[in-house]
């Protein structure tokens, strides 16, 4: 890579660019098995699967899949939080050949069924209380799915642990039964049932891993197509910036979720390349939970989002807590408050590395040096391997000058190779190699970058983009409804949150929770409005465009004071 | 509806034939206008209001069809639908200052890539030369690129600013359709 002001900022020991091994991500897999067998891959309530359990589970459910008709570039998709099936799930899809399709657990049967069709999904993997839940009743409108495949919470849960959480999960609808006219199969019988005998791929790193879904620059979600070079080679980057690290020594703490992308790579594909154990964290909120799984098991590795960093902050008695084992975190999806940062490295002791990703580019592209300086308010620089810059707003085509706010393009091994099914969307968002990526950056002469603003009409909630227009649709569904306007709004604890704004037809009558609960079955909870104020009319331009930004004004000096 | 495009300067003959006649959006034009909108998918109307809205109420047909004379100006491309008139595209300016009119263009989605947007651009752009205004303001989807292209290809000249996740593009009026224009079907740019 050509010399670049940001890379006399690399401290020592990071390359300028890494060596891309053209592996595919089972093929790192079966090198970390061969290599530390017995290490724990992933820890659970007290449950340890090693290396060599995790390939041979994902042997076994590659065996199965071929046996259920899945071949090479078939479409799988997993709904599951973060167990040890999940990554069992996920390097078992890939062994088989098949690309995974995550798919948020959040999801309801709307958001299902048009990423299913869109991905064109052959077989579910999915926890059974979801199944019961949601997917189950959105199954006649799953055009290609053939077969689902679901596990139990308790299926990889130790004993007696598995003995006893059927009886407390009962109450708290984790523990569900499912009708065996569901014709469903079980992930725990398919691979007990079948060998390790995984078919022999030709592999190429420029295969499909992943349809990673994501709402591009117009809000409509479609899948971004990211190879297993593209994953793999975005490890190498990611794991070459925390110098220190040591293979087979580390141990992370999965908090960020798998089906994500930041976690996909971060925490899990980043531990299984690099031997690390995984201490598994299904529920993220349950902040007294990973307060004490820190405590217990003293991960030195902690991917996070802000909010996650700043509910460990002002965790009760959390100054009494040895937490010290942390030594290095990368903080993504939304930025990081100052005070929030030197709060969390004076309890660990620890570095946060502030860093910036999109699911198009696999996704990190940008941070901060873990050891070296590190730029309040910046997303840092780009990572090895990837080249940035800022181009003029209006065509896209003129680098401007440093300090000048214009949109950040990047390029790198990790940019993804389009979107499915989505040509024109592709061919205005990566041009002549570049990635635009719709946010509004600067950079200094120093070559830190600084996002400033966002080109997408965007909202960001607890690390979740969310796009303003799904949300405007599924209100003006209701009946109730003549005009509404979802807004970002700031909050405190998740940066952003939802507001709606809703003019009712003349002569209905509504509550805001009448509207938020409207909301609820039809929206995955991340994107539900929090608050609802009723209005007689929205802002309009002259010629009567809604103008969902003087409603965000006006909430931003509200909230200035 | 009898008209002859060879004669008459309102009428014009779209890409697939179909004479299509141009006239002033009028009072009573509301149930056209309300066939129109249903004739627009989800991204047209969304393009259009910046908002999905699923249906126009009267409020909003009032504020499309009746206008106010120096400040308003809307032109609809009609053709004949077995005998009845029919809305196929609609365009309008209104007035915000002096020389700045804010300016939207909607065509029906069977109607697309038939030249009927060129049509209502030339036809505002005719009136608000008239008018003495400059400047064309319009409020865009950034991913809508097809209106992006369409500009380009009517000889677009003047500013896009990017606010909030929009696009605020100030068109020079004087720039539209130049000499030699290009063909906004078949020669758009590609990327």
């Amino acid at each position: 890579m050509e010399s670049r002001p940001w890379h006399r900022f690399y401290t020592e020991g990071i390359p300028l660019d890494v060596i891309d091994e053209g592996l595919t991500l089972p093929e790192l897999l079966d090198r970390t098995a061969a290599r530390w067998p017995d290490r724990t891959a992933t820890l659970f309530e007290g449950g340890r699967l090693t290396y060599r359990e995790l390939k041979d589970g994902a042997d076994r459910l590659a065996t199965a899949l071929v046996d259920l008709g899945i071949r090479p570039g078939d479409r799988v998709a997993i709904q599951l939080p973060n167990l040890p099936q999940t990554v069992i799930a996920y390097y078992g899809v890939l062994r088989a050949g098949a690309v995974a399709v995550m798919t948020n657990p959040m999801y309801v049967a709307r958001e299902i069924e048009h990423q299913f069709n869109d991905a064109g999904v052959k077989v579910a993997i999915v926890l059974d209380a979801f199944w019961v839940k949601t997917v189950r009743g959105v199954r006649p409108e799953l055009k290609t799915l053939q077969h689902v495949i679901l596990t139990r919470l308790v299926d990889w849960l130790p004993f007696p642990k598995n003995y006893l959480f059927p009886i407390v999960g009962k109450k708290t609808g984790l523990v569900v039964d499912v009708d065996p006219a569901d014709r469903a199969l079980w992930l725990k019988d398919l691979l007990a049932r079948h060998p390790a005998n995984p078919p022999t791929i030709d592999w190429d790193p420029e295969m499909l891993a992943n349809l990673q879904y994501t709402g591009g620059t117009t809000g409509v979600s479609k899948g971004a197509m990211l190879t297993h070079r593209n994953l793999a080679v975005n490890v190498a980057q990611t794991a070459a910036w925390f110098t220190g690290m040591v293979p087979g020594g580390e141990v992370g703490l999965a908090a960020l979720p798998f089906f994500h992308v930041f976690g996909l790579t971060v925490c899990m594909n980043l531990s299984v390349a690099y031997g690390a154990s995984q201490v598994l964290v299904p529920n993220p909120r349950d902040i007294p939970k990973l307060v004490s799984l820190i405590a217990k098991y003293r991960p030195t590795l902690f991917p996070a989002v802000p909010a996650m960093f700043n509910a460990i902050n002002q965790f009760p008695g959390i100054d009494k807590l040895d937490i010290s084992s942390i030594k290095g975190c990368f903080s993504g999806s939304a930025p990081l408050p100052v005070e929030v940062l030197e709060r969390f490295e004076r309890l660990t002791g620890g570095k946060i590395t502030e860093g910036f990703g999109m699911t198009e580019s696999s996704p990190v592209t940008h941070a901060n040096p873990l050891y070296g300086v590190r730029k309040t308010g910046s997303i840092g620089v780009p990572l090895p391997s990837t080249d940035a810059k800022v181009v003029d707003l209006e065509e896209g085509t003129r680098e401007v000058p440093v300090g000048e706010d214009g949109e950040l393009v990047l390029r790198g091994p990790q940019v993804m190779k389009g979107y499915w099914k989505s040509a024109d969307e592709t061919a205005i968002t990566i041009r002549d190699g570049w990635l635009y990526t719709g946010d509004i950056a600067k950079v200094d002469e120093d070559g830190y970058f600084y996002i400033v603003g966002r080109k997408k009409d965007m909202i960001i909630a607890g690390g979740y983009n969310i796009y303003p227009r799904e949300i405007d649709e599924i209100l003006y569904e209701n009946p109730k409804i003549l005009e509404a306007a979802a807004v970002g709004v700031p909050d405190p604890r998740r940066g952003e949150t939802v507001k709606a704004f809703v003019v009712l037809r003349p002569g209905e009558t509504a509550t805001a929770d009448e509207i938020i609960e409207y909301c609820k079955g039809r929206l995955a909870p991340y994107k539900v409005p929090r608050s609802v104020e009723f209005r007689t009319d929205l802002p309009k331009s002259t010629i009567g465009k809604v103008l969902r930004r003087v409603l965000r004004d006006e909430e931003l000096a509200k909230a200035k004071g | 509806m009898a008209s002859d495009p060879a004669h008459d300067p309102e009428t014009q003959a779209a890409r697939n034939g179909v004479v299509v006649r141009l006239r002033p959006v009028g009072e009573v034009d509301g149930p056209r206008v309300v066939e129109l909108f249903e004739s627009l998918s989800s991204d047209s109307v969304f393009n259009r209001f910046l908002s999905p809205l699923a249906r126009l109420d009267e409020e909003r047909v009032r504020a499309l069809t009746h206008l106010q004379p120096e400040v308003d100006y809307a032109l609809a491309a009609c053709i004949d639908d077995g005998g009845r008139e029919r809305f196929v595209g609609v365009g309008r300016f209104r007035r915000v200052t002096a020389e700045v009119a804010e300016i939207a263009l909607v065509v029906g989605d069977p109607w697309h890539r038939l030249g009927v947007g060129r049509m209502l651009l030339k036809g505002l752009t005719g009136k608000a030369r008239d008018l003495g205004l400059r400047w064309f303001d319009s409020t865009i989807e950034p991913a809508n690129v097809r209106l992006l292209r369409f500009a380009e290809a009517c000889g677009f000249k003047g500013t896009l600013k990017y606010q909030n996740g929009l696009l605020n593009m100030r068109t020079d009026i004087a720039s539209l359709f130049p000499a030699n224009p290009r063909d906004p079907i078949e020669d758009h740019p590609r990327p």
